[in-house]
């Protein structure tokens, strides 16, 4: 443990230049510890802005961190060991839990691991719902990624109160599909349950669609144009590229430094690759790339569930069906990934002839991407760790497992 | 880079690499008549390679992958306990490559025998930054040590907490420990003091192990008693 | 505050309050007279500024809603009208927890230090033309002066509350007053150059012709702005930065110790409205000659007006940082004061039948 080191002098020396008020690019103060007391500041796990309960240990030259150490792990509900007692469609409720504010990218992810370990694959109208509600999930997970990052930096819970009353028409519809508002447990090896789409749901998310890019449009005036936020979020907290790749990050993380990869594009599943999205990128590597590049995606993911929506008329009525017994053979594995809002989701499985998967393994995108927390927020002040903590968009269900 | 190329150029290096196949996926438009009449087999493309590689070629193999082969991105560290060894994957991908739409994975193999409290490997830490809070996770859950890692702590479960939780052969404690004998260590390193031990044995001693299960009658409860005395 | 208010013995108008005081003088013949006066007045301001924080956080919690696409309080009471009797009869009867190493005293100096500087206030605020609890010739400056006391006891709470959230707090409330003070005074300072007179009273008549917002406009904005980052409102609360600091100089604070900076908070915010109405709004007179409505609703009115603002400007925008702000204060505001400065006696030299 360090000990609190006094060296006299001024104190409070704040070794940075007051930072003019336009869009410039801002560099970090440099960091000069011998020069006055190094205080030790407890952030959390109790605080409203860790998203969760998220300990961060900082070492504070005044206001400018110095260091930052992340400590977490209060919220480990030991999934992974959970699941070697589970089975492979039961635990499934498990993955749920993980990501819980986009829980159906996490059943896919966990789906497409028992099916490459079965060797099945479900027919097209099942995979067009399957995408269809993992893009509403991106959605709704991408409103409470930005609602919340307002928040951070500091706009007193108006963007939290719209993001969320727009995040319930979305919960509606997940409603209407599987029962459930937010743990899912929706999809089946080779098909989903319940099988019977809702009679409405074509209005009901054409409805969404509909609004969504005015309440795009909303967040942008309320935030993306406003001189305050840019203040705090433009040249703040950048990640290079070479930075975010070496550090495993993926998600907006890693696009809003310009590293244009996608596991939708990289190793398609589903039926991405026959569908017509963009890839989002930002080059400035900043807060407030990777906040608008969660912006542009949800007009993206919009722009696929509505292709979906038609699929869904062409594409032959079968909806598969459930294999009786789920037992692969033993010594098959299988590792897939898939993209969720916060980065890559993986999943890997190894089956032992029994029910019960052996091992089952979460690669969670943000337990990766907090990893570059500590190397983004040197040098930068105490507002400013939280806004890029913000745009950063970590679920701490996610990180503990 | 096709699977081929990149298996080749890691046979090159001395390191078996296999190319993995799997059936061709996901098309959408395909009719139900086809799937009636017998299913054709999907033709299977290559996707992926896979190489062993043992634990002092590791890091050879990751700056190979990285530098020589173009691997930018390290995906996950898995490991598996496989009961006399544990299994580490490694899952790499090259981001700006689209023809390659799979992993590399690299498999190291490490030998529980020899160390009782976990094999040691080395760090991936060096060659990808990125390998720092995952390895900490596998030394957390698994127990396998990574020489060359700058900072091996327990990252998900609590300061003092002793086990490897996910190895197969880890037993759960379910007893509730009071947090002077959760293995926090006094200034001078010793577990704990005469006294806080005198204090911590009356304060369990004021409990009693109950069986959980009820229809189980006097033996077990019997057999804890018993084993407190001999104590 | 009792002796300020005692009373010039003449009153010429019809207003209510004189013709009561002129009977009162009737019934306590003599210097009681004053006195009891005085004592009424003090009464009538201090308990108007408090409950009118009360009635403030009902029409603050309703119009966040508003603007947060949901409802607010509207159970307790008729629309929710009660809500803040029963917030603070729930603050009473919580327990004030003061931290085992707290500076015990100054912890519970505190939240006292920062509610009584804004009531002090009130006393000089001129609610209708004679309806004024102290009308000083020093007005302005006593108002500048008293608000400023306040910060001595931000600062307090958050060095005694053995906490570095509230001491990194404390330490920003000050370097925001500090930078701030300077804009506030250079500002008000226009007002004075037209009224020629520090008091309250003669600012309001002098703006008989024009209400002063009009040729000060840059000195309103300023005013505005430097006013609300002397009482740490949004979008300057970075002392009480929620989502950074949790609290600030209050985290430690709970019961009626917190329930009094709730107070504060409030209080001051009507201050700022109620002074920048006298200042800037033309006080108390109607707009548009509409004496059908008294005065005294007239300057609620465009009190409760300039307070909305600050509301819709707390729940629409994200907050500074604080070397952003502070370089904001002493390199934007300040020469923007001065600049009014120099505008207003431009003003008044071309245009001098401006003023009455």
């Amino acid at each position: 443990m360090r000990l609190l080191r006094f060296r006299g002098g001024g104190g409070g020396d704040v070794a940075t230049a007051p930072a003019p008020i336009d869009d410039e690019p801002r560099r970090p103060a440099p960091v000069q510890p011998g020069k006055s007391a190094l205080v030790k500041v407890n952030f959390g796990p109790h605080h409203p802005s860790t998203h969760g309960v998220l300990h961060l240990f900082l070492t504070l030259d005044g206001e400018i961190v110095v260091d930052c150490e992340v400590v977490f792990g209060y919220l480990h509900r030991a999934i992974e060991k959970l699941a070697e007692q589970r089975t492979y469609v039961g635990g499934q409720a498990l993955c749920d839990r993980l990501d819980y504010v986009s829980a159906m990218t996490n059943n896919h992810a966990w789906m497409l691991t028992v099916e490459r370990l079965l060797d099945i694959e479900p027919p097209p109208r099942v995979q067009v719902v399957r995408v269809m509600m993992d893009e509403l999930s991106r959605i709704a997970s991408h409103w409470i990624g930005t609602g919340v990052y307002g928040q951070d930096v500091g706009v007193l819970v108006t963007s939290v109160m719209w993001a969320f009353n727009w995040r319930e028409e979305i919960l509606d519809v997940f409603d209407d599909f599987c029962g459930q508002r937010m743990t899912y447990n929706y999809y089946r090896p080779g098909t989903v349950y319940p099988q019977r789409l809702p009679d409405d749901y074509e209005r009901k998310i054409r409805a969404i669609c509909d609004r969504t890019p005015g309440r795009v449009e909303q967040m942008h005036r309320f935030l993306t144009r406003n001189q305050i936020f840019r203040l705090r979020a433009v040249g703040v907290g950048v990640l290079s590229a070479d930075d975010a790749l070496s550090l495993s990050c993926t998600g907006p993380t890693l696009r809003g430094s310009g590293v244009a990869y996608d596991v939708r594009r990289a190793r398609p599943y589903a039926i991405y690759s026959d569908l017509d999205f963009d890839v989002i990128t930002r080059d400035a590597g900043d807060c407030m790339a990777r906040y608008e590049v969660r912006l542009d995606e949800i007009l993206q993911s919009r722009r696929i569930v509505l292709q979906c929506l038609d699929l869904l008329k062409e594409v032959s009525p079968d909806m598969g069906r459930e294999p009786k017994q789920v037992k692969p053979a033993a010594g098959r594995e299988a590792y897939v990934e898939v993209e969720g809002p916060k980065g890559a989701v993986g999943c890997y499985m190894k089956a032992n002839g029994t029910p019960n998967p052996e091992r089952m393994k979460w690669r969670s995108p943000s337990f990766i991407n907090l990893g570059a927390l500590p190397l983004m927020s040197r040098g930068w002040k105490i507002a400013d760790l939280i806004s890029i903590f913000g745009s950063i968009d970590i679920n701490m269900g996610e990180v503990d497992r | 880079m096709t699977p081929q190329a990149v298996a080749t150029a890691l046979r090159r290096l001395g390191m078996p690499a296999e190319v993995e196949s799997a059936p061709q996926r996901g098309r959408l438009h395909r009719d139900a008549d086809t799937d009636d009449a017998g299913a054709e087999a999907p033709a299977t493309a290559p996707v992926g390679v896979r190489c062993e590689v043992p634990p002092a070629q590791l890091l050879t193999a990751l700056r190979a992958a990285r530098d020589e082969l173009g691997f930018d991105l390290l995906s996950s560290i898995t490991a598996t306990d496989e009961g006399d060894h544990f299994a580490l994957l490694y899952h790499l991908v090259r981001v700006a490559d689209l023809e390659f739409n799979g992993f590399l994975l690299l498999v190291s193999r490490a030998l529980k025998d020899k160390h009782p409290d976990g094999p040691v490997v080395p760090s991936a830490v060096p060659v990808y930054s990125g390998a720092n809070l995952q390895e900490r996770e596998i030394f957390d859950l698994m127990g396998v040590r990574f020489r060359g890692h700058p900072k091996l702590t327990r990252v998900l479960t609590w300061t003092g907490f002793s086990g490897h939780p996910l190895r197969k052969d880890y037993e759960p404690v379910d007893e509730e420990i009071p947090w002077r004998l959760a293995g926090l260590r006094g200034p001078d390193g010793t577990l704990l003091s005469e006294e806080d031990a005198r204090r911590a044995e009356e304060e369990r001693d004021a409990w009693e192990l109950v069986d959980s299960d009820a229809s189980v009658a006097a033996a077990p409860h019997q057999q804890g008693g018993g084993g407190e005395e001999e104590r | 505050m009792i002796a300020a208010a005692l009373p010039a013995r003449s009153c010429g108008s019809a207003d209510f309050i004189c013709g009561a005081g002129s009977r009162l003088h009737d019934t306590f013949p003599g210097g009681t007279g004053d006195v009891v006066i005085a004592v009424i007045k003090v009464l009538l301001v201090a308990n108007f500024a408090l409950i009118n924080a009360g009635v403030m956080v009902l029409v603050w919690r309703r119009m966040m809603a508003f603007f947060q696409d949901r409802l607010g309080p509207n159970r307790v009471g008729v629309m929710g009208s009660l809500q803040w009797v029963a917030d603070g009869i729930k603050l009473i009867l919580k327990e004030i927890i003061i931290p085992r190493r707290a500076d015990r005293t100054f912890f519970l100096l505190a939240p006292i230090i920062v509610v009584f500087p804004f009531i002090l206030a009130y006393a000089v605020i001129p609610f209708s033309p004679t309806g004024i609890a102290a009308d000083m010739s020093i007005g302005i400056l006593f108002v500048l002066a008293v608000t400023a006391l306040a910060f001595p006891g931000v600062f307090m709470a958050g060095w005694s509350s053995n906490n570095k959230y509230a001491m990194i707090g404390g330490m920003r409330a000050v370097a925001q007053i500090i930078t701030f003070e300077v804009p506030l005074l250079l500002s008000a300072l226009g007002v004075v150059l037209f009224a020629g007179s520090l008091s309250m009273t003669h600012i309001v008549g002098a703006q008989q012709n024009v209400w002063f917002v009009v040729p000060q406009a840059i000195g309103a904005a300023v005013f505005l702005m430097a006013a609300m980052a002397e009482n740490a409102a949004h979008p300057f609360d970075l002392p009480e930065a929620e989502s950074e600091i949790v609290s600030g100089y209050s985290t430690e604070y709970s019961g009626m110790a917190f329930g009094l900076f709730y107070l504060a908070e409030f209080g001051s915010t009507f201050t700022i409205g109620a002074v920048f109405t006298t200042l800037f709004l033309g006080g108390y007179r109607p707009l548009f000659g509409i004496t059908v409505i008294p005065p005294v609703l007239w300057f609620l009115a465009k009190a409760y007006l300039v307070f909305a603002v600050m509301v819709w400007a707390r729940f629409s925008l994200p907050r500074f940082r604080v070397d952003q702000f502070l370089s904001f204060g002493w390199k934007v505001l300040m020469p923007l004061a001065f600049l009014n400065l120099l505008v207003a006696a431009a003003e008044l030299a071309i245009f001098p039948h401006l003023v009455a």
